[in-house]
């Protein structure tokens, strides 16, 4: 069978089982089951059920649950609301405040997680149903979180950078450090953008801080405990000391990979214990909140990792096709200049990574990559860079990317057709971010070039 | 006529019991799989512990947390699916009458029974042969390869059995005793 017509025939028959409405990793089963029979016949059995345990077992994907696990947390232990609330009192009546503080908070915790899909399941739990309570507009909620969680993989440290680093033989401490101010420009754009929306009045969410505690008390009772210890004395020292708990939390994520106490991963159960501590400071800590929350967590990422799990074997299969080889290959005979060749080899991760895994996709493509890079005189620190922010915008494009389906599932009140509308502003704030670095490539290249000077 | 009546109850009680059952199961998984979490966290904190507080770094917590974080998929995937919140690009369906949408929910349970019980069936021939053969993890501290492919067959099972209730359960006039009210509007997710 042709690689076109493998790769057709995958993606209409996934497209035509997610569309009717069926479950997402039920389409994935579907797909790769007719794949392993088509390409492989009843032998390629086993290679199914090896790819379904072995990324079952991946500890990599166990971040993804702990994450969810501190998100509950801090939501049911009432942190998130007392956090809200003090930022209100900061920051004055500004309208739209919280949206501003939700882009921060998306890229502090984009930044200590490394992980995007994590991070959107964290905060599509945490802050999701506080902005929604406080009359916020849902979908420019979800862009907010969704622009954060995006930076995950490109602000350090990045599991992502530290893959194409050994991939393409690039300086990884390079690529780290290229990703800084990137993010913090995709981080201003999303606030610039924002701003705008606020400020044209369709999304202002300007509830006063009386409606906002009524919403909030009558929303949830724990939620409103939590937020009635916080509402007799109005200074903004009571603000920040009503904060300075959560940064326990901060700490014990990003303070510990900073201090090379934890990795990555390891962040997340200390962050739980952070949350914890925090609960026993807002005396919300109980067996029964730490149960609901190891039940509420696990059913959550689990509806996420089924996905992922389903999945992986469409990765494998388009690649014993040729189809992954295939279109790199074309687009590498047709002898196009260095600013076509640039955008075709953006279109394929943009276009496969809405589809299959980043680091499946990585994996296949550096390679390939690697010797065209060189050949047309690309720098491969700025080159790679913009890879890894196209490789995220793959994860953040409806209708399939795993960061969209994270904060589905970690946000029931959100429909999908809300999650997409969420999406699409962010998608062209990316699409924009890059034009921008690939026109001003010393916005990239400059950190690294000072660390190697 | 009373002899269809009486074999028509009793597949109802046993259709009953057999709810019941799957019901218990799904909830006992459930409970295993937040244990599994709690696990995760555990390993990790202690991991962190060990290697920093007492210099003495483990070479097993990571592949634990591995087979921890199957047995959490797969032990939690039936409730999920028990909940209907399963994942769904919703779009379509959202716009369709009520009752072409449950014709669409009723088609789409019974092919993701169907999915899920291939699936298992799969998985679990895979499990038995890596038992016979003696397949071990390709890890630092091996152990049966099957001790933990076992727990997908036994969640995607459970999940195919689930969405066939499910599938079952939207031909009947009542709803069983005790459903939640998503499973009683008929609502997938």
């Amino acid at each position: 069978m042709t690689w076109p017509f493998a790769l057709g025939g995958a993606i209409s028959l996934l497209l035509s089982t997610l569309m009717i409405g069926a479950p997402v990793f039920v389409g994935f089963l579907i797909l790769n089951l007719a794949g392993v029979m088509v390409l492989i016949g009843e032998r390629g059995f086993g290679l199914f059920t090896n790819s379904l345990l072995e990324t079952a077992t991946s500890p990599t994907l166990a971040t993804i649950a702990i994450f969810v696990l501190m998100g509950e947390i801090l939501f049911r232990s009432g942190a998130v609301a007392v956090l809200f609330d003090s930022v209100d009192r900061l920051v004055g009546r500004l309208p739209g405040r919280l949206y501003i503080v939700t882009v921060l908070l998306s890229t502090v915790f984009g930044a200590l997680s490394g992980s995007a899909v994590a991070v959107a399941a964290m905060l599509g739990r945490a802050l999701m149903p506080m902005m929604i309570a406080r009359g916020y507009s849902k979908v420019l909620s979800a862009s907010t979180i969704l622009s954060g969680a995006s930076l995950a993989p490109i602000i350090p440290p990045s599991l992502f950078a530290i893959i194409i680093g050994s991939l393409a033989d690039v300086s990884i401490a390079g690529l780290l450090v290229a990703g800084i101010i990137p993010g913090i420009i995709l981080a201003l754009i999303t606030l610039m953008f924002v701003v705008l929306r606020v400020f044209r009045g369709a999304e202002a969410g300007n509830v006063t801080h009386h409606q906002n505690n009524a919403v909030i008390r009558d929303s949830s009772p724990s939620m409103s405990e939590a937020h009635s210890g916080i509402n007799k004395p109005q200074s903004v020292l009571h603000a920040l000391l009503n904060m300075a708990p959560f940064g326990i939390v901060v700490f014990s994520v990003m303070g510990l990979i900073l201090l090379g106490i934890a990795t990555p991963s390891e962040s997340a159960a200390t962050g739980v214990v952070g949350a914890c501590v925090t609960a026993i400071i807002f005396r919300r800590f109980s067996r029964k909140m730490i149960y609901e929350s190891l039940l509420s967590a696990a059913a959550i990422s689990t509806g996420i990792l089924l996905i992922v799990c389903s999945a992986k074997l469409f990765s494998q299969l388009l690649s014993f096709t040729g189809a992954t080889r295939g279109i790199v290959e074309t687009v590498t005979m047709l002898g196009l200049g260095p600013e076509a060749t640039f955008l075709i080899m953006m279109l394929i991760p943009f276009i496969l990574c809405m589809f299959i895994d980043q680091v499946a996709f990585m994996l296949m493509a550096i390679p390939i990559y690697v010797p065209i890079v060189a050949a047309v005189g690309f720098d491969p620190i700025w080159f790679w860079t913009l890879f890894l922010i196209n490789l995220t915008i793959g994860s953040l494009t409806p209708p399939f990317g795993y960061t969209l389906f994270a904060l589905k599932g970690a946000s029931p009140e959100l429909s999908t057709g809300e999650v997409f509308r969420a999406a699409w502003p962010i998608v062209c704030i990316y699409l924009a971010g890059i034009a921008l670095f690939w026109a001003f490539p010393g916005l990239v290249t400059w950190i690294p070039s000072l660390l190697f000077s | 006529m009373s002899g269809l009546i009486r074999e028509t109850y009793a597949l109802t009680h046993s259709f009953k019991k057999l709810d019941r059952g799957l019901r218990l199961l799904t909830q006992l998984s459930f409970q295993i799989g937040a244990i599994a979490l709690a696990g995760m966290v555990t390993l990790y904190v202690y991991e962190v512990f060990v290697r920093y507080a007492l210099n003495a770094p483990t070479t097993w917590t990571l592949e634990v947390v591995g087979y921890l974080l199957c047995v959490m998929i797969f032990m939690t995937a039936p409730e999920v699916t028990r909940k209907g919140s399963h994942i769904v690009i919703d779009i379509l369906i959202a716009n369709l009458p009520s009752s072409k949408a449950n014709i669409v929910f009723k088609g789409l349970t019974i092919v993701s029974a169907i999915v899920c019980l291939f699936t298992a069936y799969i998985a679990a021939n895979e499990t038995i042969t890596q038992f016979t053969r003696g397949v071990m993890t390709n890890a630092g501290h091996p152990i049966p390869k099957g001790l933990v492919s076992i727990f997908i067959a036994y969640g995607v099972g459970v999940c195919g059995l689930l969405f066939l209730r499910q599938a079952i359960e939207r031909t009947r006039l009542q709803p069983l005793q005790g459903e939640s009210d998503n499973e009683k509007e008929g609502v997938l997710n």
